[in-house]
C-alpha cells in the first residue's frame, strides 16, 4: 500500500511567491500519474514536496495515512529519478545500484540479491561492472531505475526522466517505464513537459497552472472531457468560439455565434449566458461550399480560407469565420483536399466533441494566462 | 577633404601592414619556431637550472663524495646533518598537512555551501596567508606565540607560550599552507552536482554518509593536489622558518646557512635531494591520484546519522572556524597589534629608544632609508618579473591549452608545476649554480640574478591560471574569426585576447604578489640589495622587533591590497 494524499498544501518561497496553492488530491496505490503544466506551474515543486527536499508552508502530505512532516528525505522510502539521472560517476553500475541498501545497512547477501534482481529487471546486468562515464544516456536511465528498485522504494518520483533522451528512444522508454512500474507494482509520479508522453504513459494526468490543480483525470478525459477551459487550452490545441446560449436541453445546448446557431455538448451552462465553445483543432471538419454536396448538414459556421499549410501528416488551415474570429483547423492528411485563399467553406464539428464553458469575466486571454 | 582622405589612406595602409605581418606570423613555419622558442625559454629558465644541478652532481661526484661523505675533518657529518634536517622537514610537513586537512576541508565546505553575511570577508581572510610574505607571517606568529607580547599576556606570563622550534614551525606553516587545501577543493565542492547528493538522500543515506561516499571521492583529485602543494610548501619554506626555527634547522634553512658559508658542494647536494623528494611526490600524485581509491565502503547508518545531526555539524563548523581564528587569523595579524604596542616606546619599560618611531625614523642607522630602498627594490623586481612572465607565459599557456596530443600535454602540464613544488631556496640555489660563477658565469649574485630566480619560481603562478583562461574561451569565436579570413594571429589579437584580459591581469597580480613575498631564493641570489621580506629577516636577526613589525605591517597591507585587486579581477572573469 502506497497511496499519497495532499491536503490543502501550499508552498510559499521567500515571502510572496506561491509555488503551490492549496493543492489537494489523492493518488492511489499502484497508479501512474503524470503532472503537466506550463513552466512555473508548480509541478516540480509538488514533486520536491513529495520527496521532502522542501517542506510545505501550509497543509499536510500523507503516505498511507502517515503524516510526512517530520519524516526526513532519507526515511521517506521514495525513489527519485532525476532529469540527468544523477548517477554517481565514481562508482560502477553495480555500486550505484547497491548504494541504497548499503547505506541503509543491509546485509551483504540481501544487497547482492536486491542488486541482481534490479539489474535484471531493467536489463542492464551485462554492464554491471562498467563506470557510468563510459555508458550512454539510455544506460544511465536504466541504472537510475535499477538503483531505485534496489532501494525497495514503493513510490517512484520521476523529474523529466526522459527529457535527456532522443525522441525515438524516448518513445521506447515510455513503454518500458510503464511496464516496469506496473510489473514492480510501484506508485509513480512523473513530471514532464511533454504532453504526448504524459498521455501515453499514465493512468491519470494532473494539469496544473499557477500553482493550482486544474484537472486530475485519465488521458482520454483530458482530451474528450475537459472540465476546465484551461485544460482544453493547454492539453492539445483548441479554439474558443464566443457566443450566447439560446437553448439548453438535457444533453445539448444551442449557442448563437455571430449569425449562426450551433449545437454543443451541455456542460451545465444555462440559457442566456455568454459562453466560450471549445473545439479541438483536430476535431474541426472543413467542407467546400458547392451546390451539390452538403455533408455537414446541421452544425457549422461559414468561413473564408486564409491559408492552407501542409505540415506532413496534418494540414493547418486558417479560416476567418463569419463573425470575423479566426480559427485553425488541423486536417488529417488522409483527406487530400486543398483549399484556396478566399475560398468559402463550412466549418463544422461533432457537437459531442465540443465543450461549452462560461465566458471568463477577465476575458479569454487573461483566463488562459500561464 | 583631401587631408582626411590621406589620413584614411594612411590608416588603411597601416592596418594592411599589420595584417600582413600577422599573416606572416601565422605561417606554419613561423608558428613552429614560436612554439620551439616558447618551450625553449621555459626549459632555459625553469628546467635548465634543475637539470644543470643534477648534471653537476653526477659530473663532480668525486668532489661531493669528498665533502659530503668523506670530509677529512668532519667525515660524513655533513651528510648526517642533511639527513637530520630533511627528516625534520618531512616530519614537520607531514604534521602540518594533517592539520591543514583538519582546518582546511571544513572551511572549504563552509565557503562553498553556506550562505551567510561576511562570507566574502572570510573567503578573503582564508586566502590572505598565501599572499602575505611568509617572513612577515612567521614574524607575526612568533610575536604572538613566542614572545611575552602575545598570547602569554592572557596568562600573565613573562615568557612566550611556545618557544622557537618544531612546534612553532608547525604553527607558522599551518597558517600559510592550509589555504592551499581550502582553495584546491572549494571550487570543486561548489561545482558538484547537488542532484548527486539529493539522489543519495532519497536512497536513504545521511548527509555524513553522502559527504564521505559521494562528495569526497569526487573532490579527491583536487584535494590530493592541494595536499601536495601544502606539503611541498611546508617542506620548502624559508622565510618564516628562518624566524621561528631557532636552533632547529629545517632543510631549506640549512641551504641558506651553508650558502652563506659558501659550502657550494654540500649545498648543491642538499638542494638536489630536496628537489628529488618534491619531484617524486608531484609525479606520484599526478600518476596515481585518479587510482587512489577510498576503499572504505562499510556503512554504519546509525552512527553516521548521529554525525549528521545538527548539533554535531554545528560544532564541527564552529570548531573549524575557531581553529582558523586562533591559529591563523589572530597570530597572522598580531604584528599590527605589536606595532601599536611598541609605537612610541617599550610597553614594559616605557623606553622610547625601544619604540618603533625611534628605531625606524630617529636612530642613527636610518632604518627608514633601508626600508624605502628595500621596498623600491622589491617593487622594481616584482614589476620586471611580472612583465617578463606575462610575455613568456602567455604563448606557453596558449600552446598547452590548444595542444591535441594528450600525453605530451599531460607531460608539459606536469613540468609546469615543478617550480610550484620544489623549495624556492633549492631552486634559487640551482639558478645561482647555473648562471653564476660555477656555471655559465653570466650573472653574479644581485639584482639581475634575483630577477632570473623570481621569473623561474613565479612562472607556474602565471601559466597555470592562463591555461585555465584559455581553456574557458569557446573555440567557436576563434573559428568564426578564421572563417571570415582572419589569420591565426589576427584572430588571437581581435577575438581571443579580449576574453583573456581579466585572466591575464589576475595572473599578473599573482606573479607580482609571489615575487614581492619570496625569501628563500632571494637570500641565495642577492648581492648587497635587500628585498623587503629579506630585510625583515635581517631586522629580526638584529633583534630590532619594532622596526621588523613596521616592515611586516607594510608588507601585510600591500599584500592585502593586492589580494583585493586579485579578487576583483577574478570575479570579473567569472562574470564574463
Amino acid at each position: 500500500m502506497s497511496d499519497i494524499r495532499f491536503q490543502h498544501v501550499t508552498k510559499i518561497f521567500g515571502r510572496k511567491v506561491e509555488a503551490v496553492k492549496d493543492l489537494s488530491f489523492i493518488i492511489n496505490d499502484g497508479e501512474y500519474v503524470s503532472l503537466i503544466g506550463p513552466s512555473g506551474c508548480g509541478k516540480t515543486t509538488a514533486l520536491r514536496l513529495l520527496a521532502g527536499t522542501i517542506l510545505p508552508t501550509k497543509g499536510q502530505i500523507f503516505f498511507d495515512d502517515k503524516h510526512m512532516e517530520n519524516v526526513s528525505i532519507q526515511d521517506r522510502n521514495i525513489g527519485f529519478v532525476f532529469q540527468h539521472f544523477a548517477i554517481f560517476p565514481h562508482m560502477t553500475v553495480w555500486e550505484n545500484v547497491a548504494y541504497g541498501p548499503t547505506v541503509r545497512g543491509r546485509h551483504k547477501k540481501d544487497i547482492e540479491s536486491l542488486v541482481e534482481n534490479a539489474l535484471k529487471s531493467v536489463q542492464i546486468s551485462s554492464k554491471a561492472e562498467l563506470y557510468p562515464p563510459t555508458l550512454s544516456a539510455p544506460d544511465w536511465q536504466k541504472t537510475a531505475l535499477a538503483r531505485v528498485l534496489a532501494s525497495e522504494a514503493r513510490i517512484l518520483l520521476l523529474d523529466e526522466p526522459l527529457g535527456a533522451l532522443d525522441q525515438k528512444i524516448r518513445e521506447e522508454f515510455q513503454v518500458f517505464l510503464r511496464d516496469l512500474v506496473k510489473r514492480e507494482k510501484l506508485t509513480a509520479i512523473h513530471v514532464t513537459h511533454d504532453q504526448a508522453e504524459a498521455l501515453t504513459i499514465s493512468d491519470k494526468v494532473a494539469v496544473m497552472n499557477k500553482g493550482e490543480l486544474i484537472q486530475l483525470g485519465s488521458p482520454t478525459d483530458l482530451i474528450y472531457n475537459p472540465n476546465h477551459i484551461f485544460t482544453s487550452f493547454f492539453v492539445g490545441e483548441s479554439d474558443f468560439l464566443e457566443g450566447v446560449v439560446i437553448n439548453d436541453e438535457e444533453k445539448e445546448s444551442e449557442v448563437k455565434i455571430g449569425q449562426s446557431i450551433i449545437r454543443t455538448h451541455n456542460t451545465g451552462v444555462s440559457k442566456g449566458k455568454r459562453v466560450a465553445v471549445a473545439v479541438r483543432r483536430e476535431f474541426f471538419q472543413l467542407e467546400k461550399i458547392t451546390k451539390d454536396a452538403d455533408k455537414i448538414t446541421n452544425n457549422y459556421i461559414n468561413g473564408t480560407i486564409i491559408q492552407d499549410q501542409f505540415l506532413g501528416l496534418l494540414r493547418r488551415v486558417r479560416v476567418r469565420l463569419e463573425n470575423q474570429q479566426i480559427i485553425e483547423a488541423k486536417i488529417h492528411a488522409k483527406y487530400p483536399i486543398h483549399f484556396n485563399e478566399n475560398e468559402s467553406v463550412k466549418v463544422g464539428f461533432d457537437s459531442s466533441l465540443s465543450r461549452c464553458f462560461d465566458y471568463p469575466k477577465e476575458g479569454i486571454i487573461a483566463a488562459l494566462e500561464m | 577633404m583631401d587631408l582626411e582622405d590621406k589620413k584614411l589612406d594612411a590608416e588603411v595602409k597601416m592596418r594592411r601592414t599589420l595584417l600582413a605581418a600577422e599573416r606572416w606570423l601565422s605561417k606554419k613555419g613561423v608558428l613552429s619556431v614560436g612554439k620551439v622558442f616558447t618551450v625553449g625559454i621555459f626549459i632555459l629558465l625553469v628546467l635548465g637550472p634543475i637539470l644543470y644541478l643534477l648534471l653537476q652532481i653526477i659530473i663532480s661526484w668525486d668532489d661531493i663524495n669528498s665533502t659530503v661523505f668523506n670530509d677529512p675533518i668532519l667525515g660524513n657529518e655533513a651528510f648526517l646533518m642533511m639527513m637530520r634536517s630533511i627528516g625534520l622537514s618531512l616530519k614537520i610537513a607531514a604534521i602540518v598537512t594533517v592539520f591543514d586537512i583538519i582546518v582546511g576541508v571544513p572551511i572549504a565546505w563552509i565557503l562553498a555551501r553556506y550562505n551567510f553575511r561576511g562570507k566574502n570577508i572570510l573567503d578573503t581572510l582564508v586566502d590572505m596567508p598565501m599572499a602575505v610574505p611568509t617572513s612577515a607571517l612567521g614574524f607575526s606568529i612568533y610575536l604572538f606565540w613566542g614572545t611575552n607580547n602575545g598570547i602569554s599576556k592572557l596568562f600573565n606570563s613573562e615568557v612566550g607560550l611556545v618557544s622557537q622550534g618544531t612546534l612553532l614551525i608547525i604553527l607558522a606553516h599551518v597558517a600559510f599552507t592550509f589555504p592551499y587545501v581550502t582553495r584546491s577543493i572549494k571550487g570543486i565542492i561548489s561545482d558538484l552536482d547537488l542532484n548527486l547528493e539529493k539522489a543519495g538522500r532519497t536512497l536513504g543515506a545521511s548527509p555524513f554518509t553522502i559527504a564521505r561516499m559521494i562528495s569526497l571521492p569526487l573532490v579527491k583529485e583536487g584535494l590530493l593536489a592541494g595536499i601536495v602543494l601544502a606539503f611541498t610548501r611546508s617542506l620548502g619554506e624559508t622565510g618564516a622558518t628562518l624566524i621561528v626555527s631557532g636552533v632547529y634547522q629545517t632543510a631549506p634553512v640549512v641551504i641558506v646557512s651553508w650558502m652563506k658559508g659558501l659550502k657550494i658542494p654540500t649545498t648543491a647536494f642538499l638542494a638536489f635531494m630536496l628537489i628529488i623528494i618534491s619531484l617524486t611526490l608531484l609525479t606520484l600524485v599526478r600518476l596515481f591520484a585518479r587510482k587512489v581509491g577510498l576503499p572504505w565502503n562499510k556503512v554504519f547508518p546509525r552512527f553516521e546519522r548521529k554525525l549528521s545531526s545538527k548539533p554535531v555539524t554545528r560544532t564541527r563548523d564552529g570548531v573549524s572556524l575557531f581553529l582558523f581564528l586562533i591559529f591563523v587569523f589572530v597570530p597572522a595579524l598580531f604584528v599590527i597589534v605589536f606595532l601599536f604596542q611598541w609605537w612610541g616606546g617599550s610597553p614594559f619599560s616605557g623606553d622610547p629608544q625601544a619604540g618603533m618611531i625611534y628605531q625606524v625614523f630617529q636612530a642613527p642607522d636610518q632604518k627608514i632609508t633601508d626600508i624605502t630602498n628595500a621596498l623600491v627594490t622589491s617593487i622594481e623586481i616584482a614589476l620586471i618579473v611580472t612583465l617578463i612572465n606575462v610575455i613568456i607565459a602567455t604563448p606557453m599557456a596558449f600552446f598547452i591549452s590548444k595542444m591535441k596530443n594528450k600525453k605530451l600535454k599531460g607531460f608539459l602540464d606536469l613540468l609546469i608545476d615543478i617550480p610550484l613544488v620544489i623549495p624556492s631556496s633549492a631552486l634559487g640555489f640551482s639558478i645561482f649554480f647555473l648562471w653564476g660563477s660555477n656555471g655559465m658565469h653570466i650573472l653574479s649574485p644581485g639584482f639581475m640574478m634575483i630577477i632570473v630566480a623570481h621569473v623561474s619560481f613565479t612562472y607556474s603562478y602565471c601559466v597555470r591560471p592562463l591555461i585555465g583562461s584559455f581553456d574557458a574561451i569557446p573555440t567557436m569565436y576563434d573559428e568564426a574569426a578564421t572563417s571570415f579570413g582572419a589569420s591565426k594571429f589576427t584572430a588571437f589579437r581581435k577575438v581571443t585576447f579580449p576574453f583573456l584580459k581579466s585572466g591575464l591581469i589576475a595572473a599578473a597580480i599573482m606573479t607580482f604578489t609571489r615575487s614581492m613575498s619570496e625569501t628563500g631564493a632571494t637570500i641565495i641570489c642577492m648581492g648587497v640589495e635587500r628585498t623587503i621580506p629579506v630585510l625583515l629577516v635581517d631586522f629580526f636577526e638584529a633583534s630590532t622587533f619594532p622596526a621588523a613589525a613596521f616592515a611586516a605591517t607594510i608588507l601585510i597591507v600591500i599584500s592585502f591590497l593586492l589580494l583585493l585587486l586579485l579578487r576583483f579581477f577574478s570575479r570579473r572573469k567569472r562574470n564574463e
